[in-house]
C-alpha cells in the first residue's frame, strides 16, 4: 500500500465516520438515557433516507434543504414511539424490550417495503456527481458535506446537552429518575425528548446517507450492528466517544478494504467489537466502571 | 377422575396440563395428513414443525435459564453447514450429520458460554456479543470457498432412503420431525423436573439468589447453552437437509433469526406448549400471507410479524399461554 492509496484510504474512512458518528449518537443517547439498546435504529436511518427520497423527488428542493422536513417528521416519530411503547417496558426484562424494538423494526421496514417497493431507488441533484480534486486526491462532494454537518450535529447535540437547561433534564432524569421527579423535573417530558433527538439523528444520518448512498428499505440494516460496534467502543452513552468510535471505525473498514478485502471490512469491525466486549465492555471512556450514565 | 380436568387441578398442575395440551396437539398432527392431499400444505406444515424445535430450543436457554440469546441463529447456521456438509462432500448419512451437528453446536455453546462467563458479559452485553457471533459466523461462512461462499450449496437428491432423510414424498418426513418436536417438548417437561431444570429456572429468576443457596450458576449457564446450543445445531441440520439448501443469508440472517425469537415469545417462552402454540399460529399465517400477496404487497407477511410481536409485548408479555392461564384463572373465580 503506497502512500497515496493509504492517505485516500483515510480520506474515505473518515467521510463515512463521520456519518458513522451522527447516527450512533442517536443510538448512545438513547442507550443512555432510557438504558434501552435500539435495535430500530437502522429502521430510523432508513425513514430518514425516504423523507428525503419522497421529498427530493416530489418537490424537486434540494436533498440538504430536506433535512429539515426530516427533523420535524423524525422528532415526531421518536416521540410517539417513546410515548407509546418504550414508556411502557421500561422496567420489563430486557428480553422484552430487545424484542420490542426489533418487531417495531421488522415492521417499519416491510411498511417501507410495501409502501415504496423493495427496490432500490436513488436522488439525483446538482452535487451529486460532483468531486473536489485536492492534490491529486478525489473528495466526493455529497460525502464531504455529510461529514461535515454530521461531525457539527455530533458537537451541537454535545453542547445541547451538557449546557442548555433541557439538556440537564434530560441528564438528571438519566442518572437519577427519582432524585429528577423530586427537584420537579418532568421525567417522562425528558425521556420523549431524548428519544426524540436519538431517532433524529439517525434520521439526519438517513437523510445525509441519501445524497451518495443507495435508498432501500433495508439499506439501514447495516448500520444497526456497525452503530453498535460505535457505542460500545465509545463508551455507551458518551457522546464524544460516539464522534471519536464514528471516525475509528470508518478508518477501520476503510483501511481493512484496501489491505484485506472490500467483503472483510465487516468482519475486521465485528472481530474488533467482539475483543472490546471481552477485555473493554466499558469502552474507550469507561475508566474502570462500567459506567454508561451521560 | 373428575378431579383431575377441574380448573384448579389444570392450573396447580400447569406443567402437566401443558404435557395434555401438547398430547392432543400432537393426536391432531396424528391424523392431520389423512385430511391433506396437497403436498404444499403438508410442507407449511414440516416448515411449522422445523420452527417449532428450533423455538422450543431456544426456549431451553432464554425460556428456562433466562439468558439473552439474541444472536441464537448461529447455533441454528452451523448445525446445517454441518450436516450437509458432511451429505454433500462426504456422503454420510444424515443421522450421523445431525449428531454432529449437535456435537458442533454444543462445542459452539461450550465457547460461548466459556467467554461470556470468563468475561463476565451479561444482560445488554451478552445480547450484544451472541448477535455479533452469529454475524461473524455469516460473513465468515459466506467467504468460505469450500462451504459455497454467498451462492450457498444445493443437497443434491440421491433417492428416497431413510438413512438420508430424504423422501420421495413428504409424509415420512413430516412424521419423522412431529416425532422430533414431541421428544424435544418432552424432553423440556422432563428437563423442568429435574434438579438441572429446577436450577435453570433460579437462575433466570434470581441469579444472585441462586448463586447464595449454593447453585453453581457459572457451570449450569454452560449446561444450558451446550444443550441449547446443541439442539438448535439439529433444528438447523433438518432445515438444510429438507430445504436441500444452505446459504449464508438464510440459516444465519437477521430475519430468521428474529423469526424463531418471536415464535416463542408469542406462544410464552418459558413455558413448554407456549413455542408450539405460537408456531403454530405465526407460521403458517406467514405462509398463507406470502403466498397469497408475495406478489403484490412484499412485506406484509413481515409487516404482521413485527406488529403481532410488539402488540405481544407490550399487551400480553407471557404468550399466549399467559392469556391461557388468566383466562383459567378467570373462569374459576366465576
Amino acid at each position: 500500500m503506497d502512500m497515496m492509496t493509504f492517505i485516500q484510504a483515510t480520506i474515505n474512512g473518515l467521510m463515512i465516520g463521520g456519518i458513522y458518528a451522527l447516527i450512533a449518537l442517536g443510538l448512545t443517547m438513547i442507550y443512555g438515557v432510557l438504558k434501552i439498546i435500539n435495535f430500530a435504529h437502522g429502521e430510523f436511518v432508513m425513514l430518514g433516507m425516504y423523507v428525503t427520497y419522497v421529498a427530493v423527488s416530489t418537490t424537486g428542493m434540494s436533498p440538504y434543504l430536506s433535512i429539515l422536513i426530516t427533523i420535524v417528521f423524525m422528532f415526531i416519530v421518536g416521540a410517539l414511539v417513546q410515548k407509546y411503547m418504550i414508556n411502557r417496558i421500561l422496567n420489563a426484562e430486557t428480553l422484552n424490550q430487545v424484542l420490542l424494538l426489533a418487531g417495531l423494526s421488522l415492521f417499519m421496514r416491510n411498511l417501507i417495503m410495501m409502501i415504496f417497493s423493495p427496490n432500490n431507488q436513488s436522488i439525483n441533484f446538482g452535487l451529486s456527481h460532483y468531486s473536489y480534486l485536492i492534490s491529486n486526491y478525489v473528495v466526493n462532494a455529497p460525502r464531504l458535506i455529510a461529514f461535515s454537518v454530521g461531525v457539527a450535529l455530533c458537537l451541537f447535540l454535545y453542547y445541547f446537552i451538557k449546557n442548555t437547561k433541557t439538556g440537564k433534564m434530560i441528564r438528571a432524569s438519566a442518572q437519577n429518575r427519582m432524585g429528577a421527579l423530586l427537584t420537579g423535573i418532568d421525567v417522562n417530558r425528558s425521556f420523549i425528548i431524548a428519544f426524540g433527538i436519538g431517532v433524529t439523528a439517525a434520521g439526519i444520518a438517513g437523510s445525509l446517507l441519501a445524497t451518495f448512498y443507495y435508498i432501500s428499505p433495508t439499506a439501514g440494516q447495516p448500520f444497526v450492528l456497525t452503530s453498535f460496534v460505535i457505542v460500545v467502543l465509545g463508551t455507551m452513552g458518551n457522546f464524544i466517544g460516539a464522534l471519536i468510535g464514528g471516525l475509528i471505525i470508518g478508518l477501520t473498514e476503510s483501511y481493512a478494504a484496501i489491505i484485506l478485502s472490500p467483503s472483510m471490512k465487516e468482519v475486521v469491525s465485528f472481530s474488533l467489537f467482539i475483543l472490546i466486549l471481552l477485555f473493554k465492555p466499558s469502552g474507550i471512556f469507561g475508566g474502570k466502571k462500567n459506567e454508561t450514565t451521560i | 377422575m373428575k378431579q383431575q380436568f377441574s380448573i384448579d387441578y389444570l392450573l396447580s398442575n400447569w406443567n402437566k396440563t401443558q404435557i395434555r395440551l401438547l398430547g392432543i396437539w400432537f393426536i391432531i398432527m396424528l391424523v392431520l395428513p389423512l385430511f391433506i392431499d396437497s403436498s404444499y400444505i403438508l410442507h407449511i406444515f414440516i416448515a411449522t414443525m422445523i420452527y417449532i424445535f428450533v423455538a422450543q430450543s431456544w426456549n431451553i436457554l432464554a425460556g428456562l435459564a433466562g439468558q439473552l440469546s439474541i444472536g441464537h441463529i448461529m447455533y441454528f447456521g452451523v448445525g446445517g453447514y454441518i450436516t450437509t456438509l458432511l451429505f454433500v462432500n462426504f456422503n454420510i448419512s444424515t443421522w450421523i450429520g445431525l449428531l454432529a451437528a449437535a456435537v458442533g453446536g454444543g462445542l459452539l455453546g461450550l465457547f460461548v458460554s466459556a467467554v461470556v462467563l470468563r468475561y463476565g458479559l451479561k444482560e445488554d452485553y451478552y445480547a450484544l456479543f451472541t448477535l455479533a457471533m452469529s454475524q461473524m459466523l455469516l460473513l465468515i461462512f459466506m467467504n468460505l470457498p469450500f462451504a459455497g461462499g454467498a451462492e450457498g450449496i444445493y443437497v443434491p437428491f440421491r433417492g428416497s432412503n431413510f438413512l438420508n432423510l430424504q423422501f420421495e414424498s413428504k409424509l415420512p418426513f413430516y412424521y419423522i420431525i412431529l416425532l422430533f418436536v414431541l421428544l424435544l417438548s418432552y424432553f423440556v417437561y422432563r428437563l423442568m423436573n429435574t434438579k438441572m431444570g429446577l436450577y435453570f429456572i433460579a437462575i433466570r429468576e434470581n441469579e444472585m439468589a441462586a448463586e447464595a443457596i449454593g447453585i453453581d450458576i457459572v457451570k449450569y449457564k454452560r449446561y444450558a447453552t451446550i444443550l441449547s446450543g446443541a439442539l438448535t445445531a439439529v433444528g438447523g441440520g433438518l432445515f438444510t437437509i429438507y430445504t436441500a439448501y444452505a446459504e449464508p443469508n438464510l440459516v444465519f440472517g437477521f430475519s430468521q433469526n428474529f423469526e424463531f425469537i418471536i415464535m416463542a415469545v408469542v406462544g410464552g417462552k418459558g413455558t413448554i406448549f407456549g413455542p408450539i402454540i405460537g408456531t403454530m399460529f405465526l407460521k403458517p399465517l406467514n405462509e398463507f400471507l406470502r403466498a397469497a400477496y408475495g406478489g403484490t404487497l412484499p412485506g406484509l407477511a413481515y409487516l404482521i410479524y413485527g406488529g403481532v410481536l410488539a402488540i405481544i409485548i407490550l399487551f400480553l408479555p407471557s404468550g399466549f399461554m399467559g392469556l391461557f392461564r388468566r383466562l383459567l384463572n378467570k373462569f374459576k373465580k366465576n
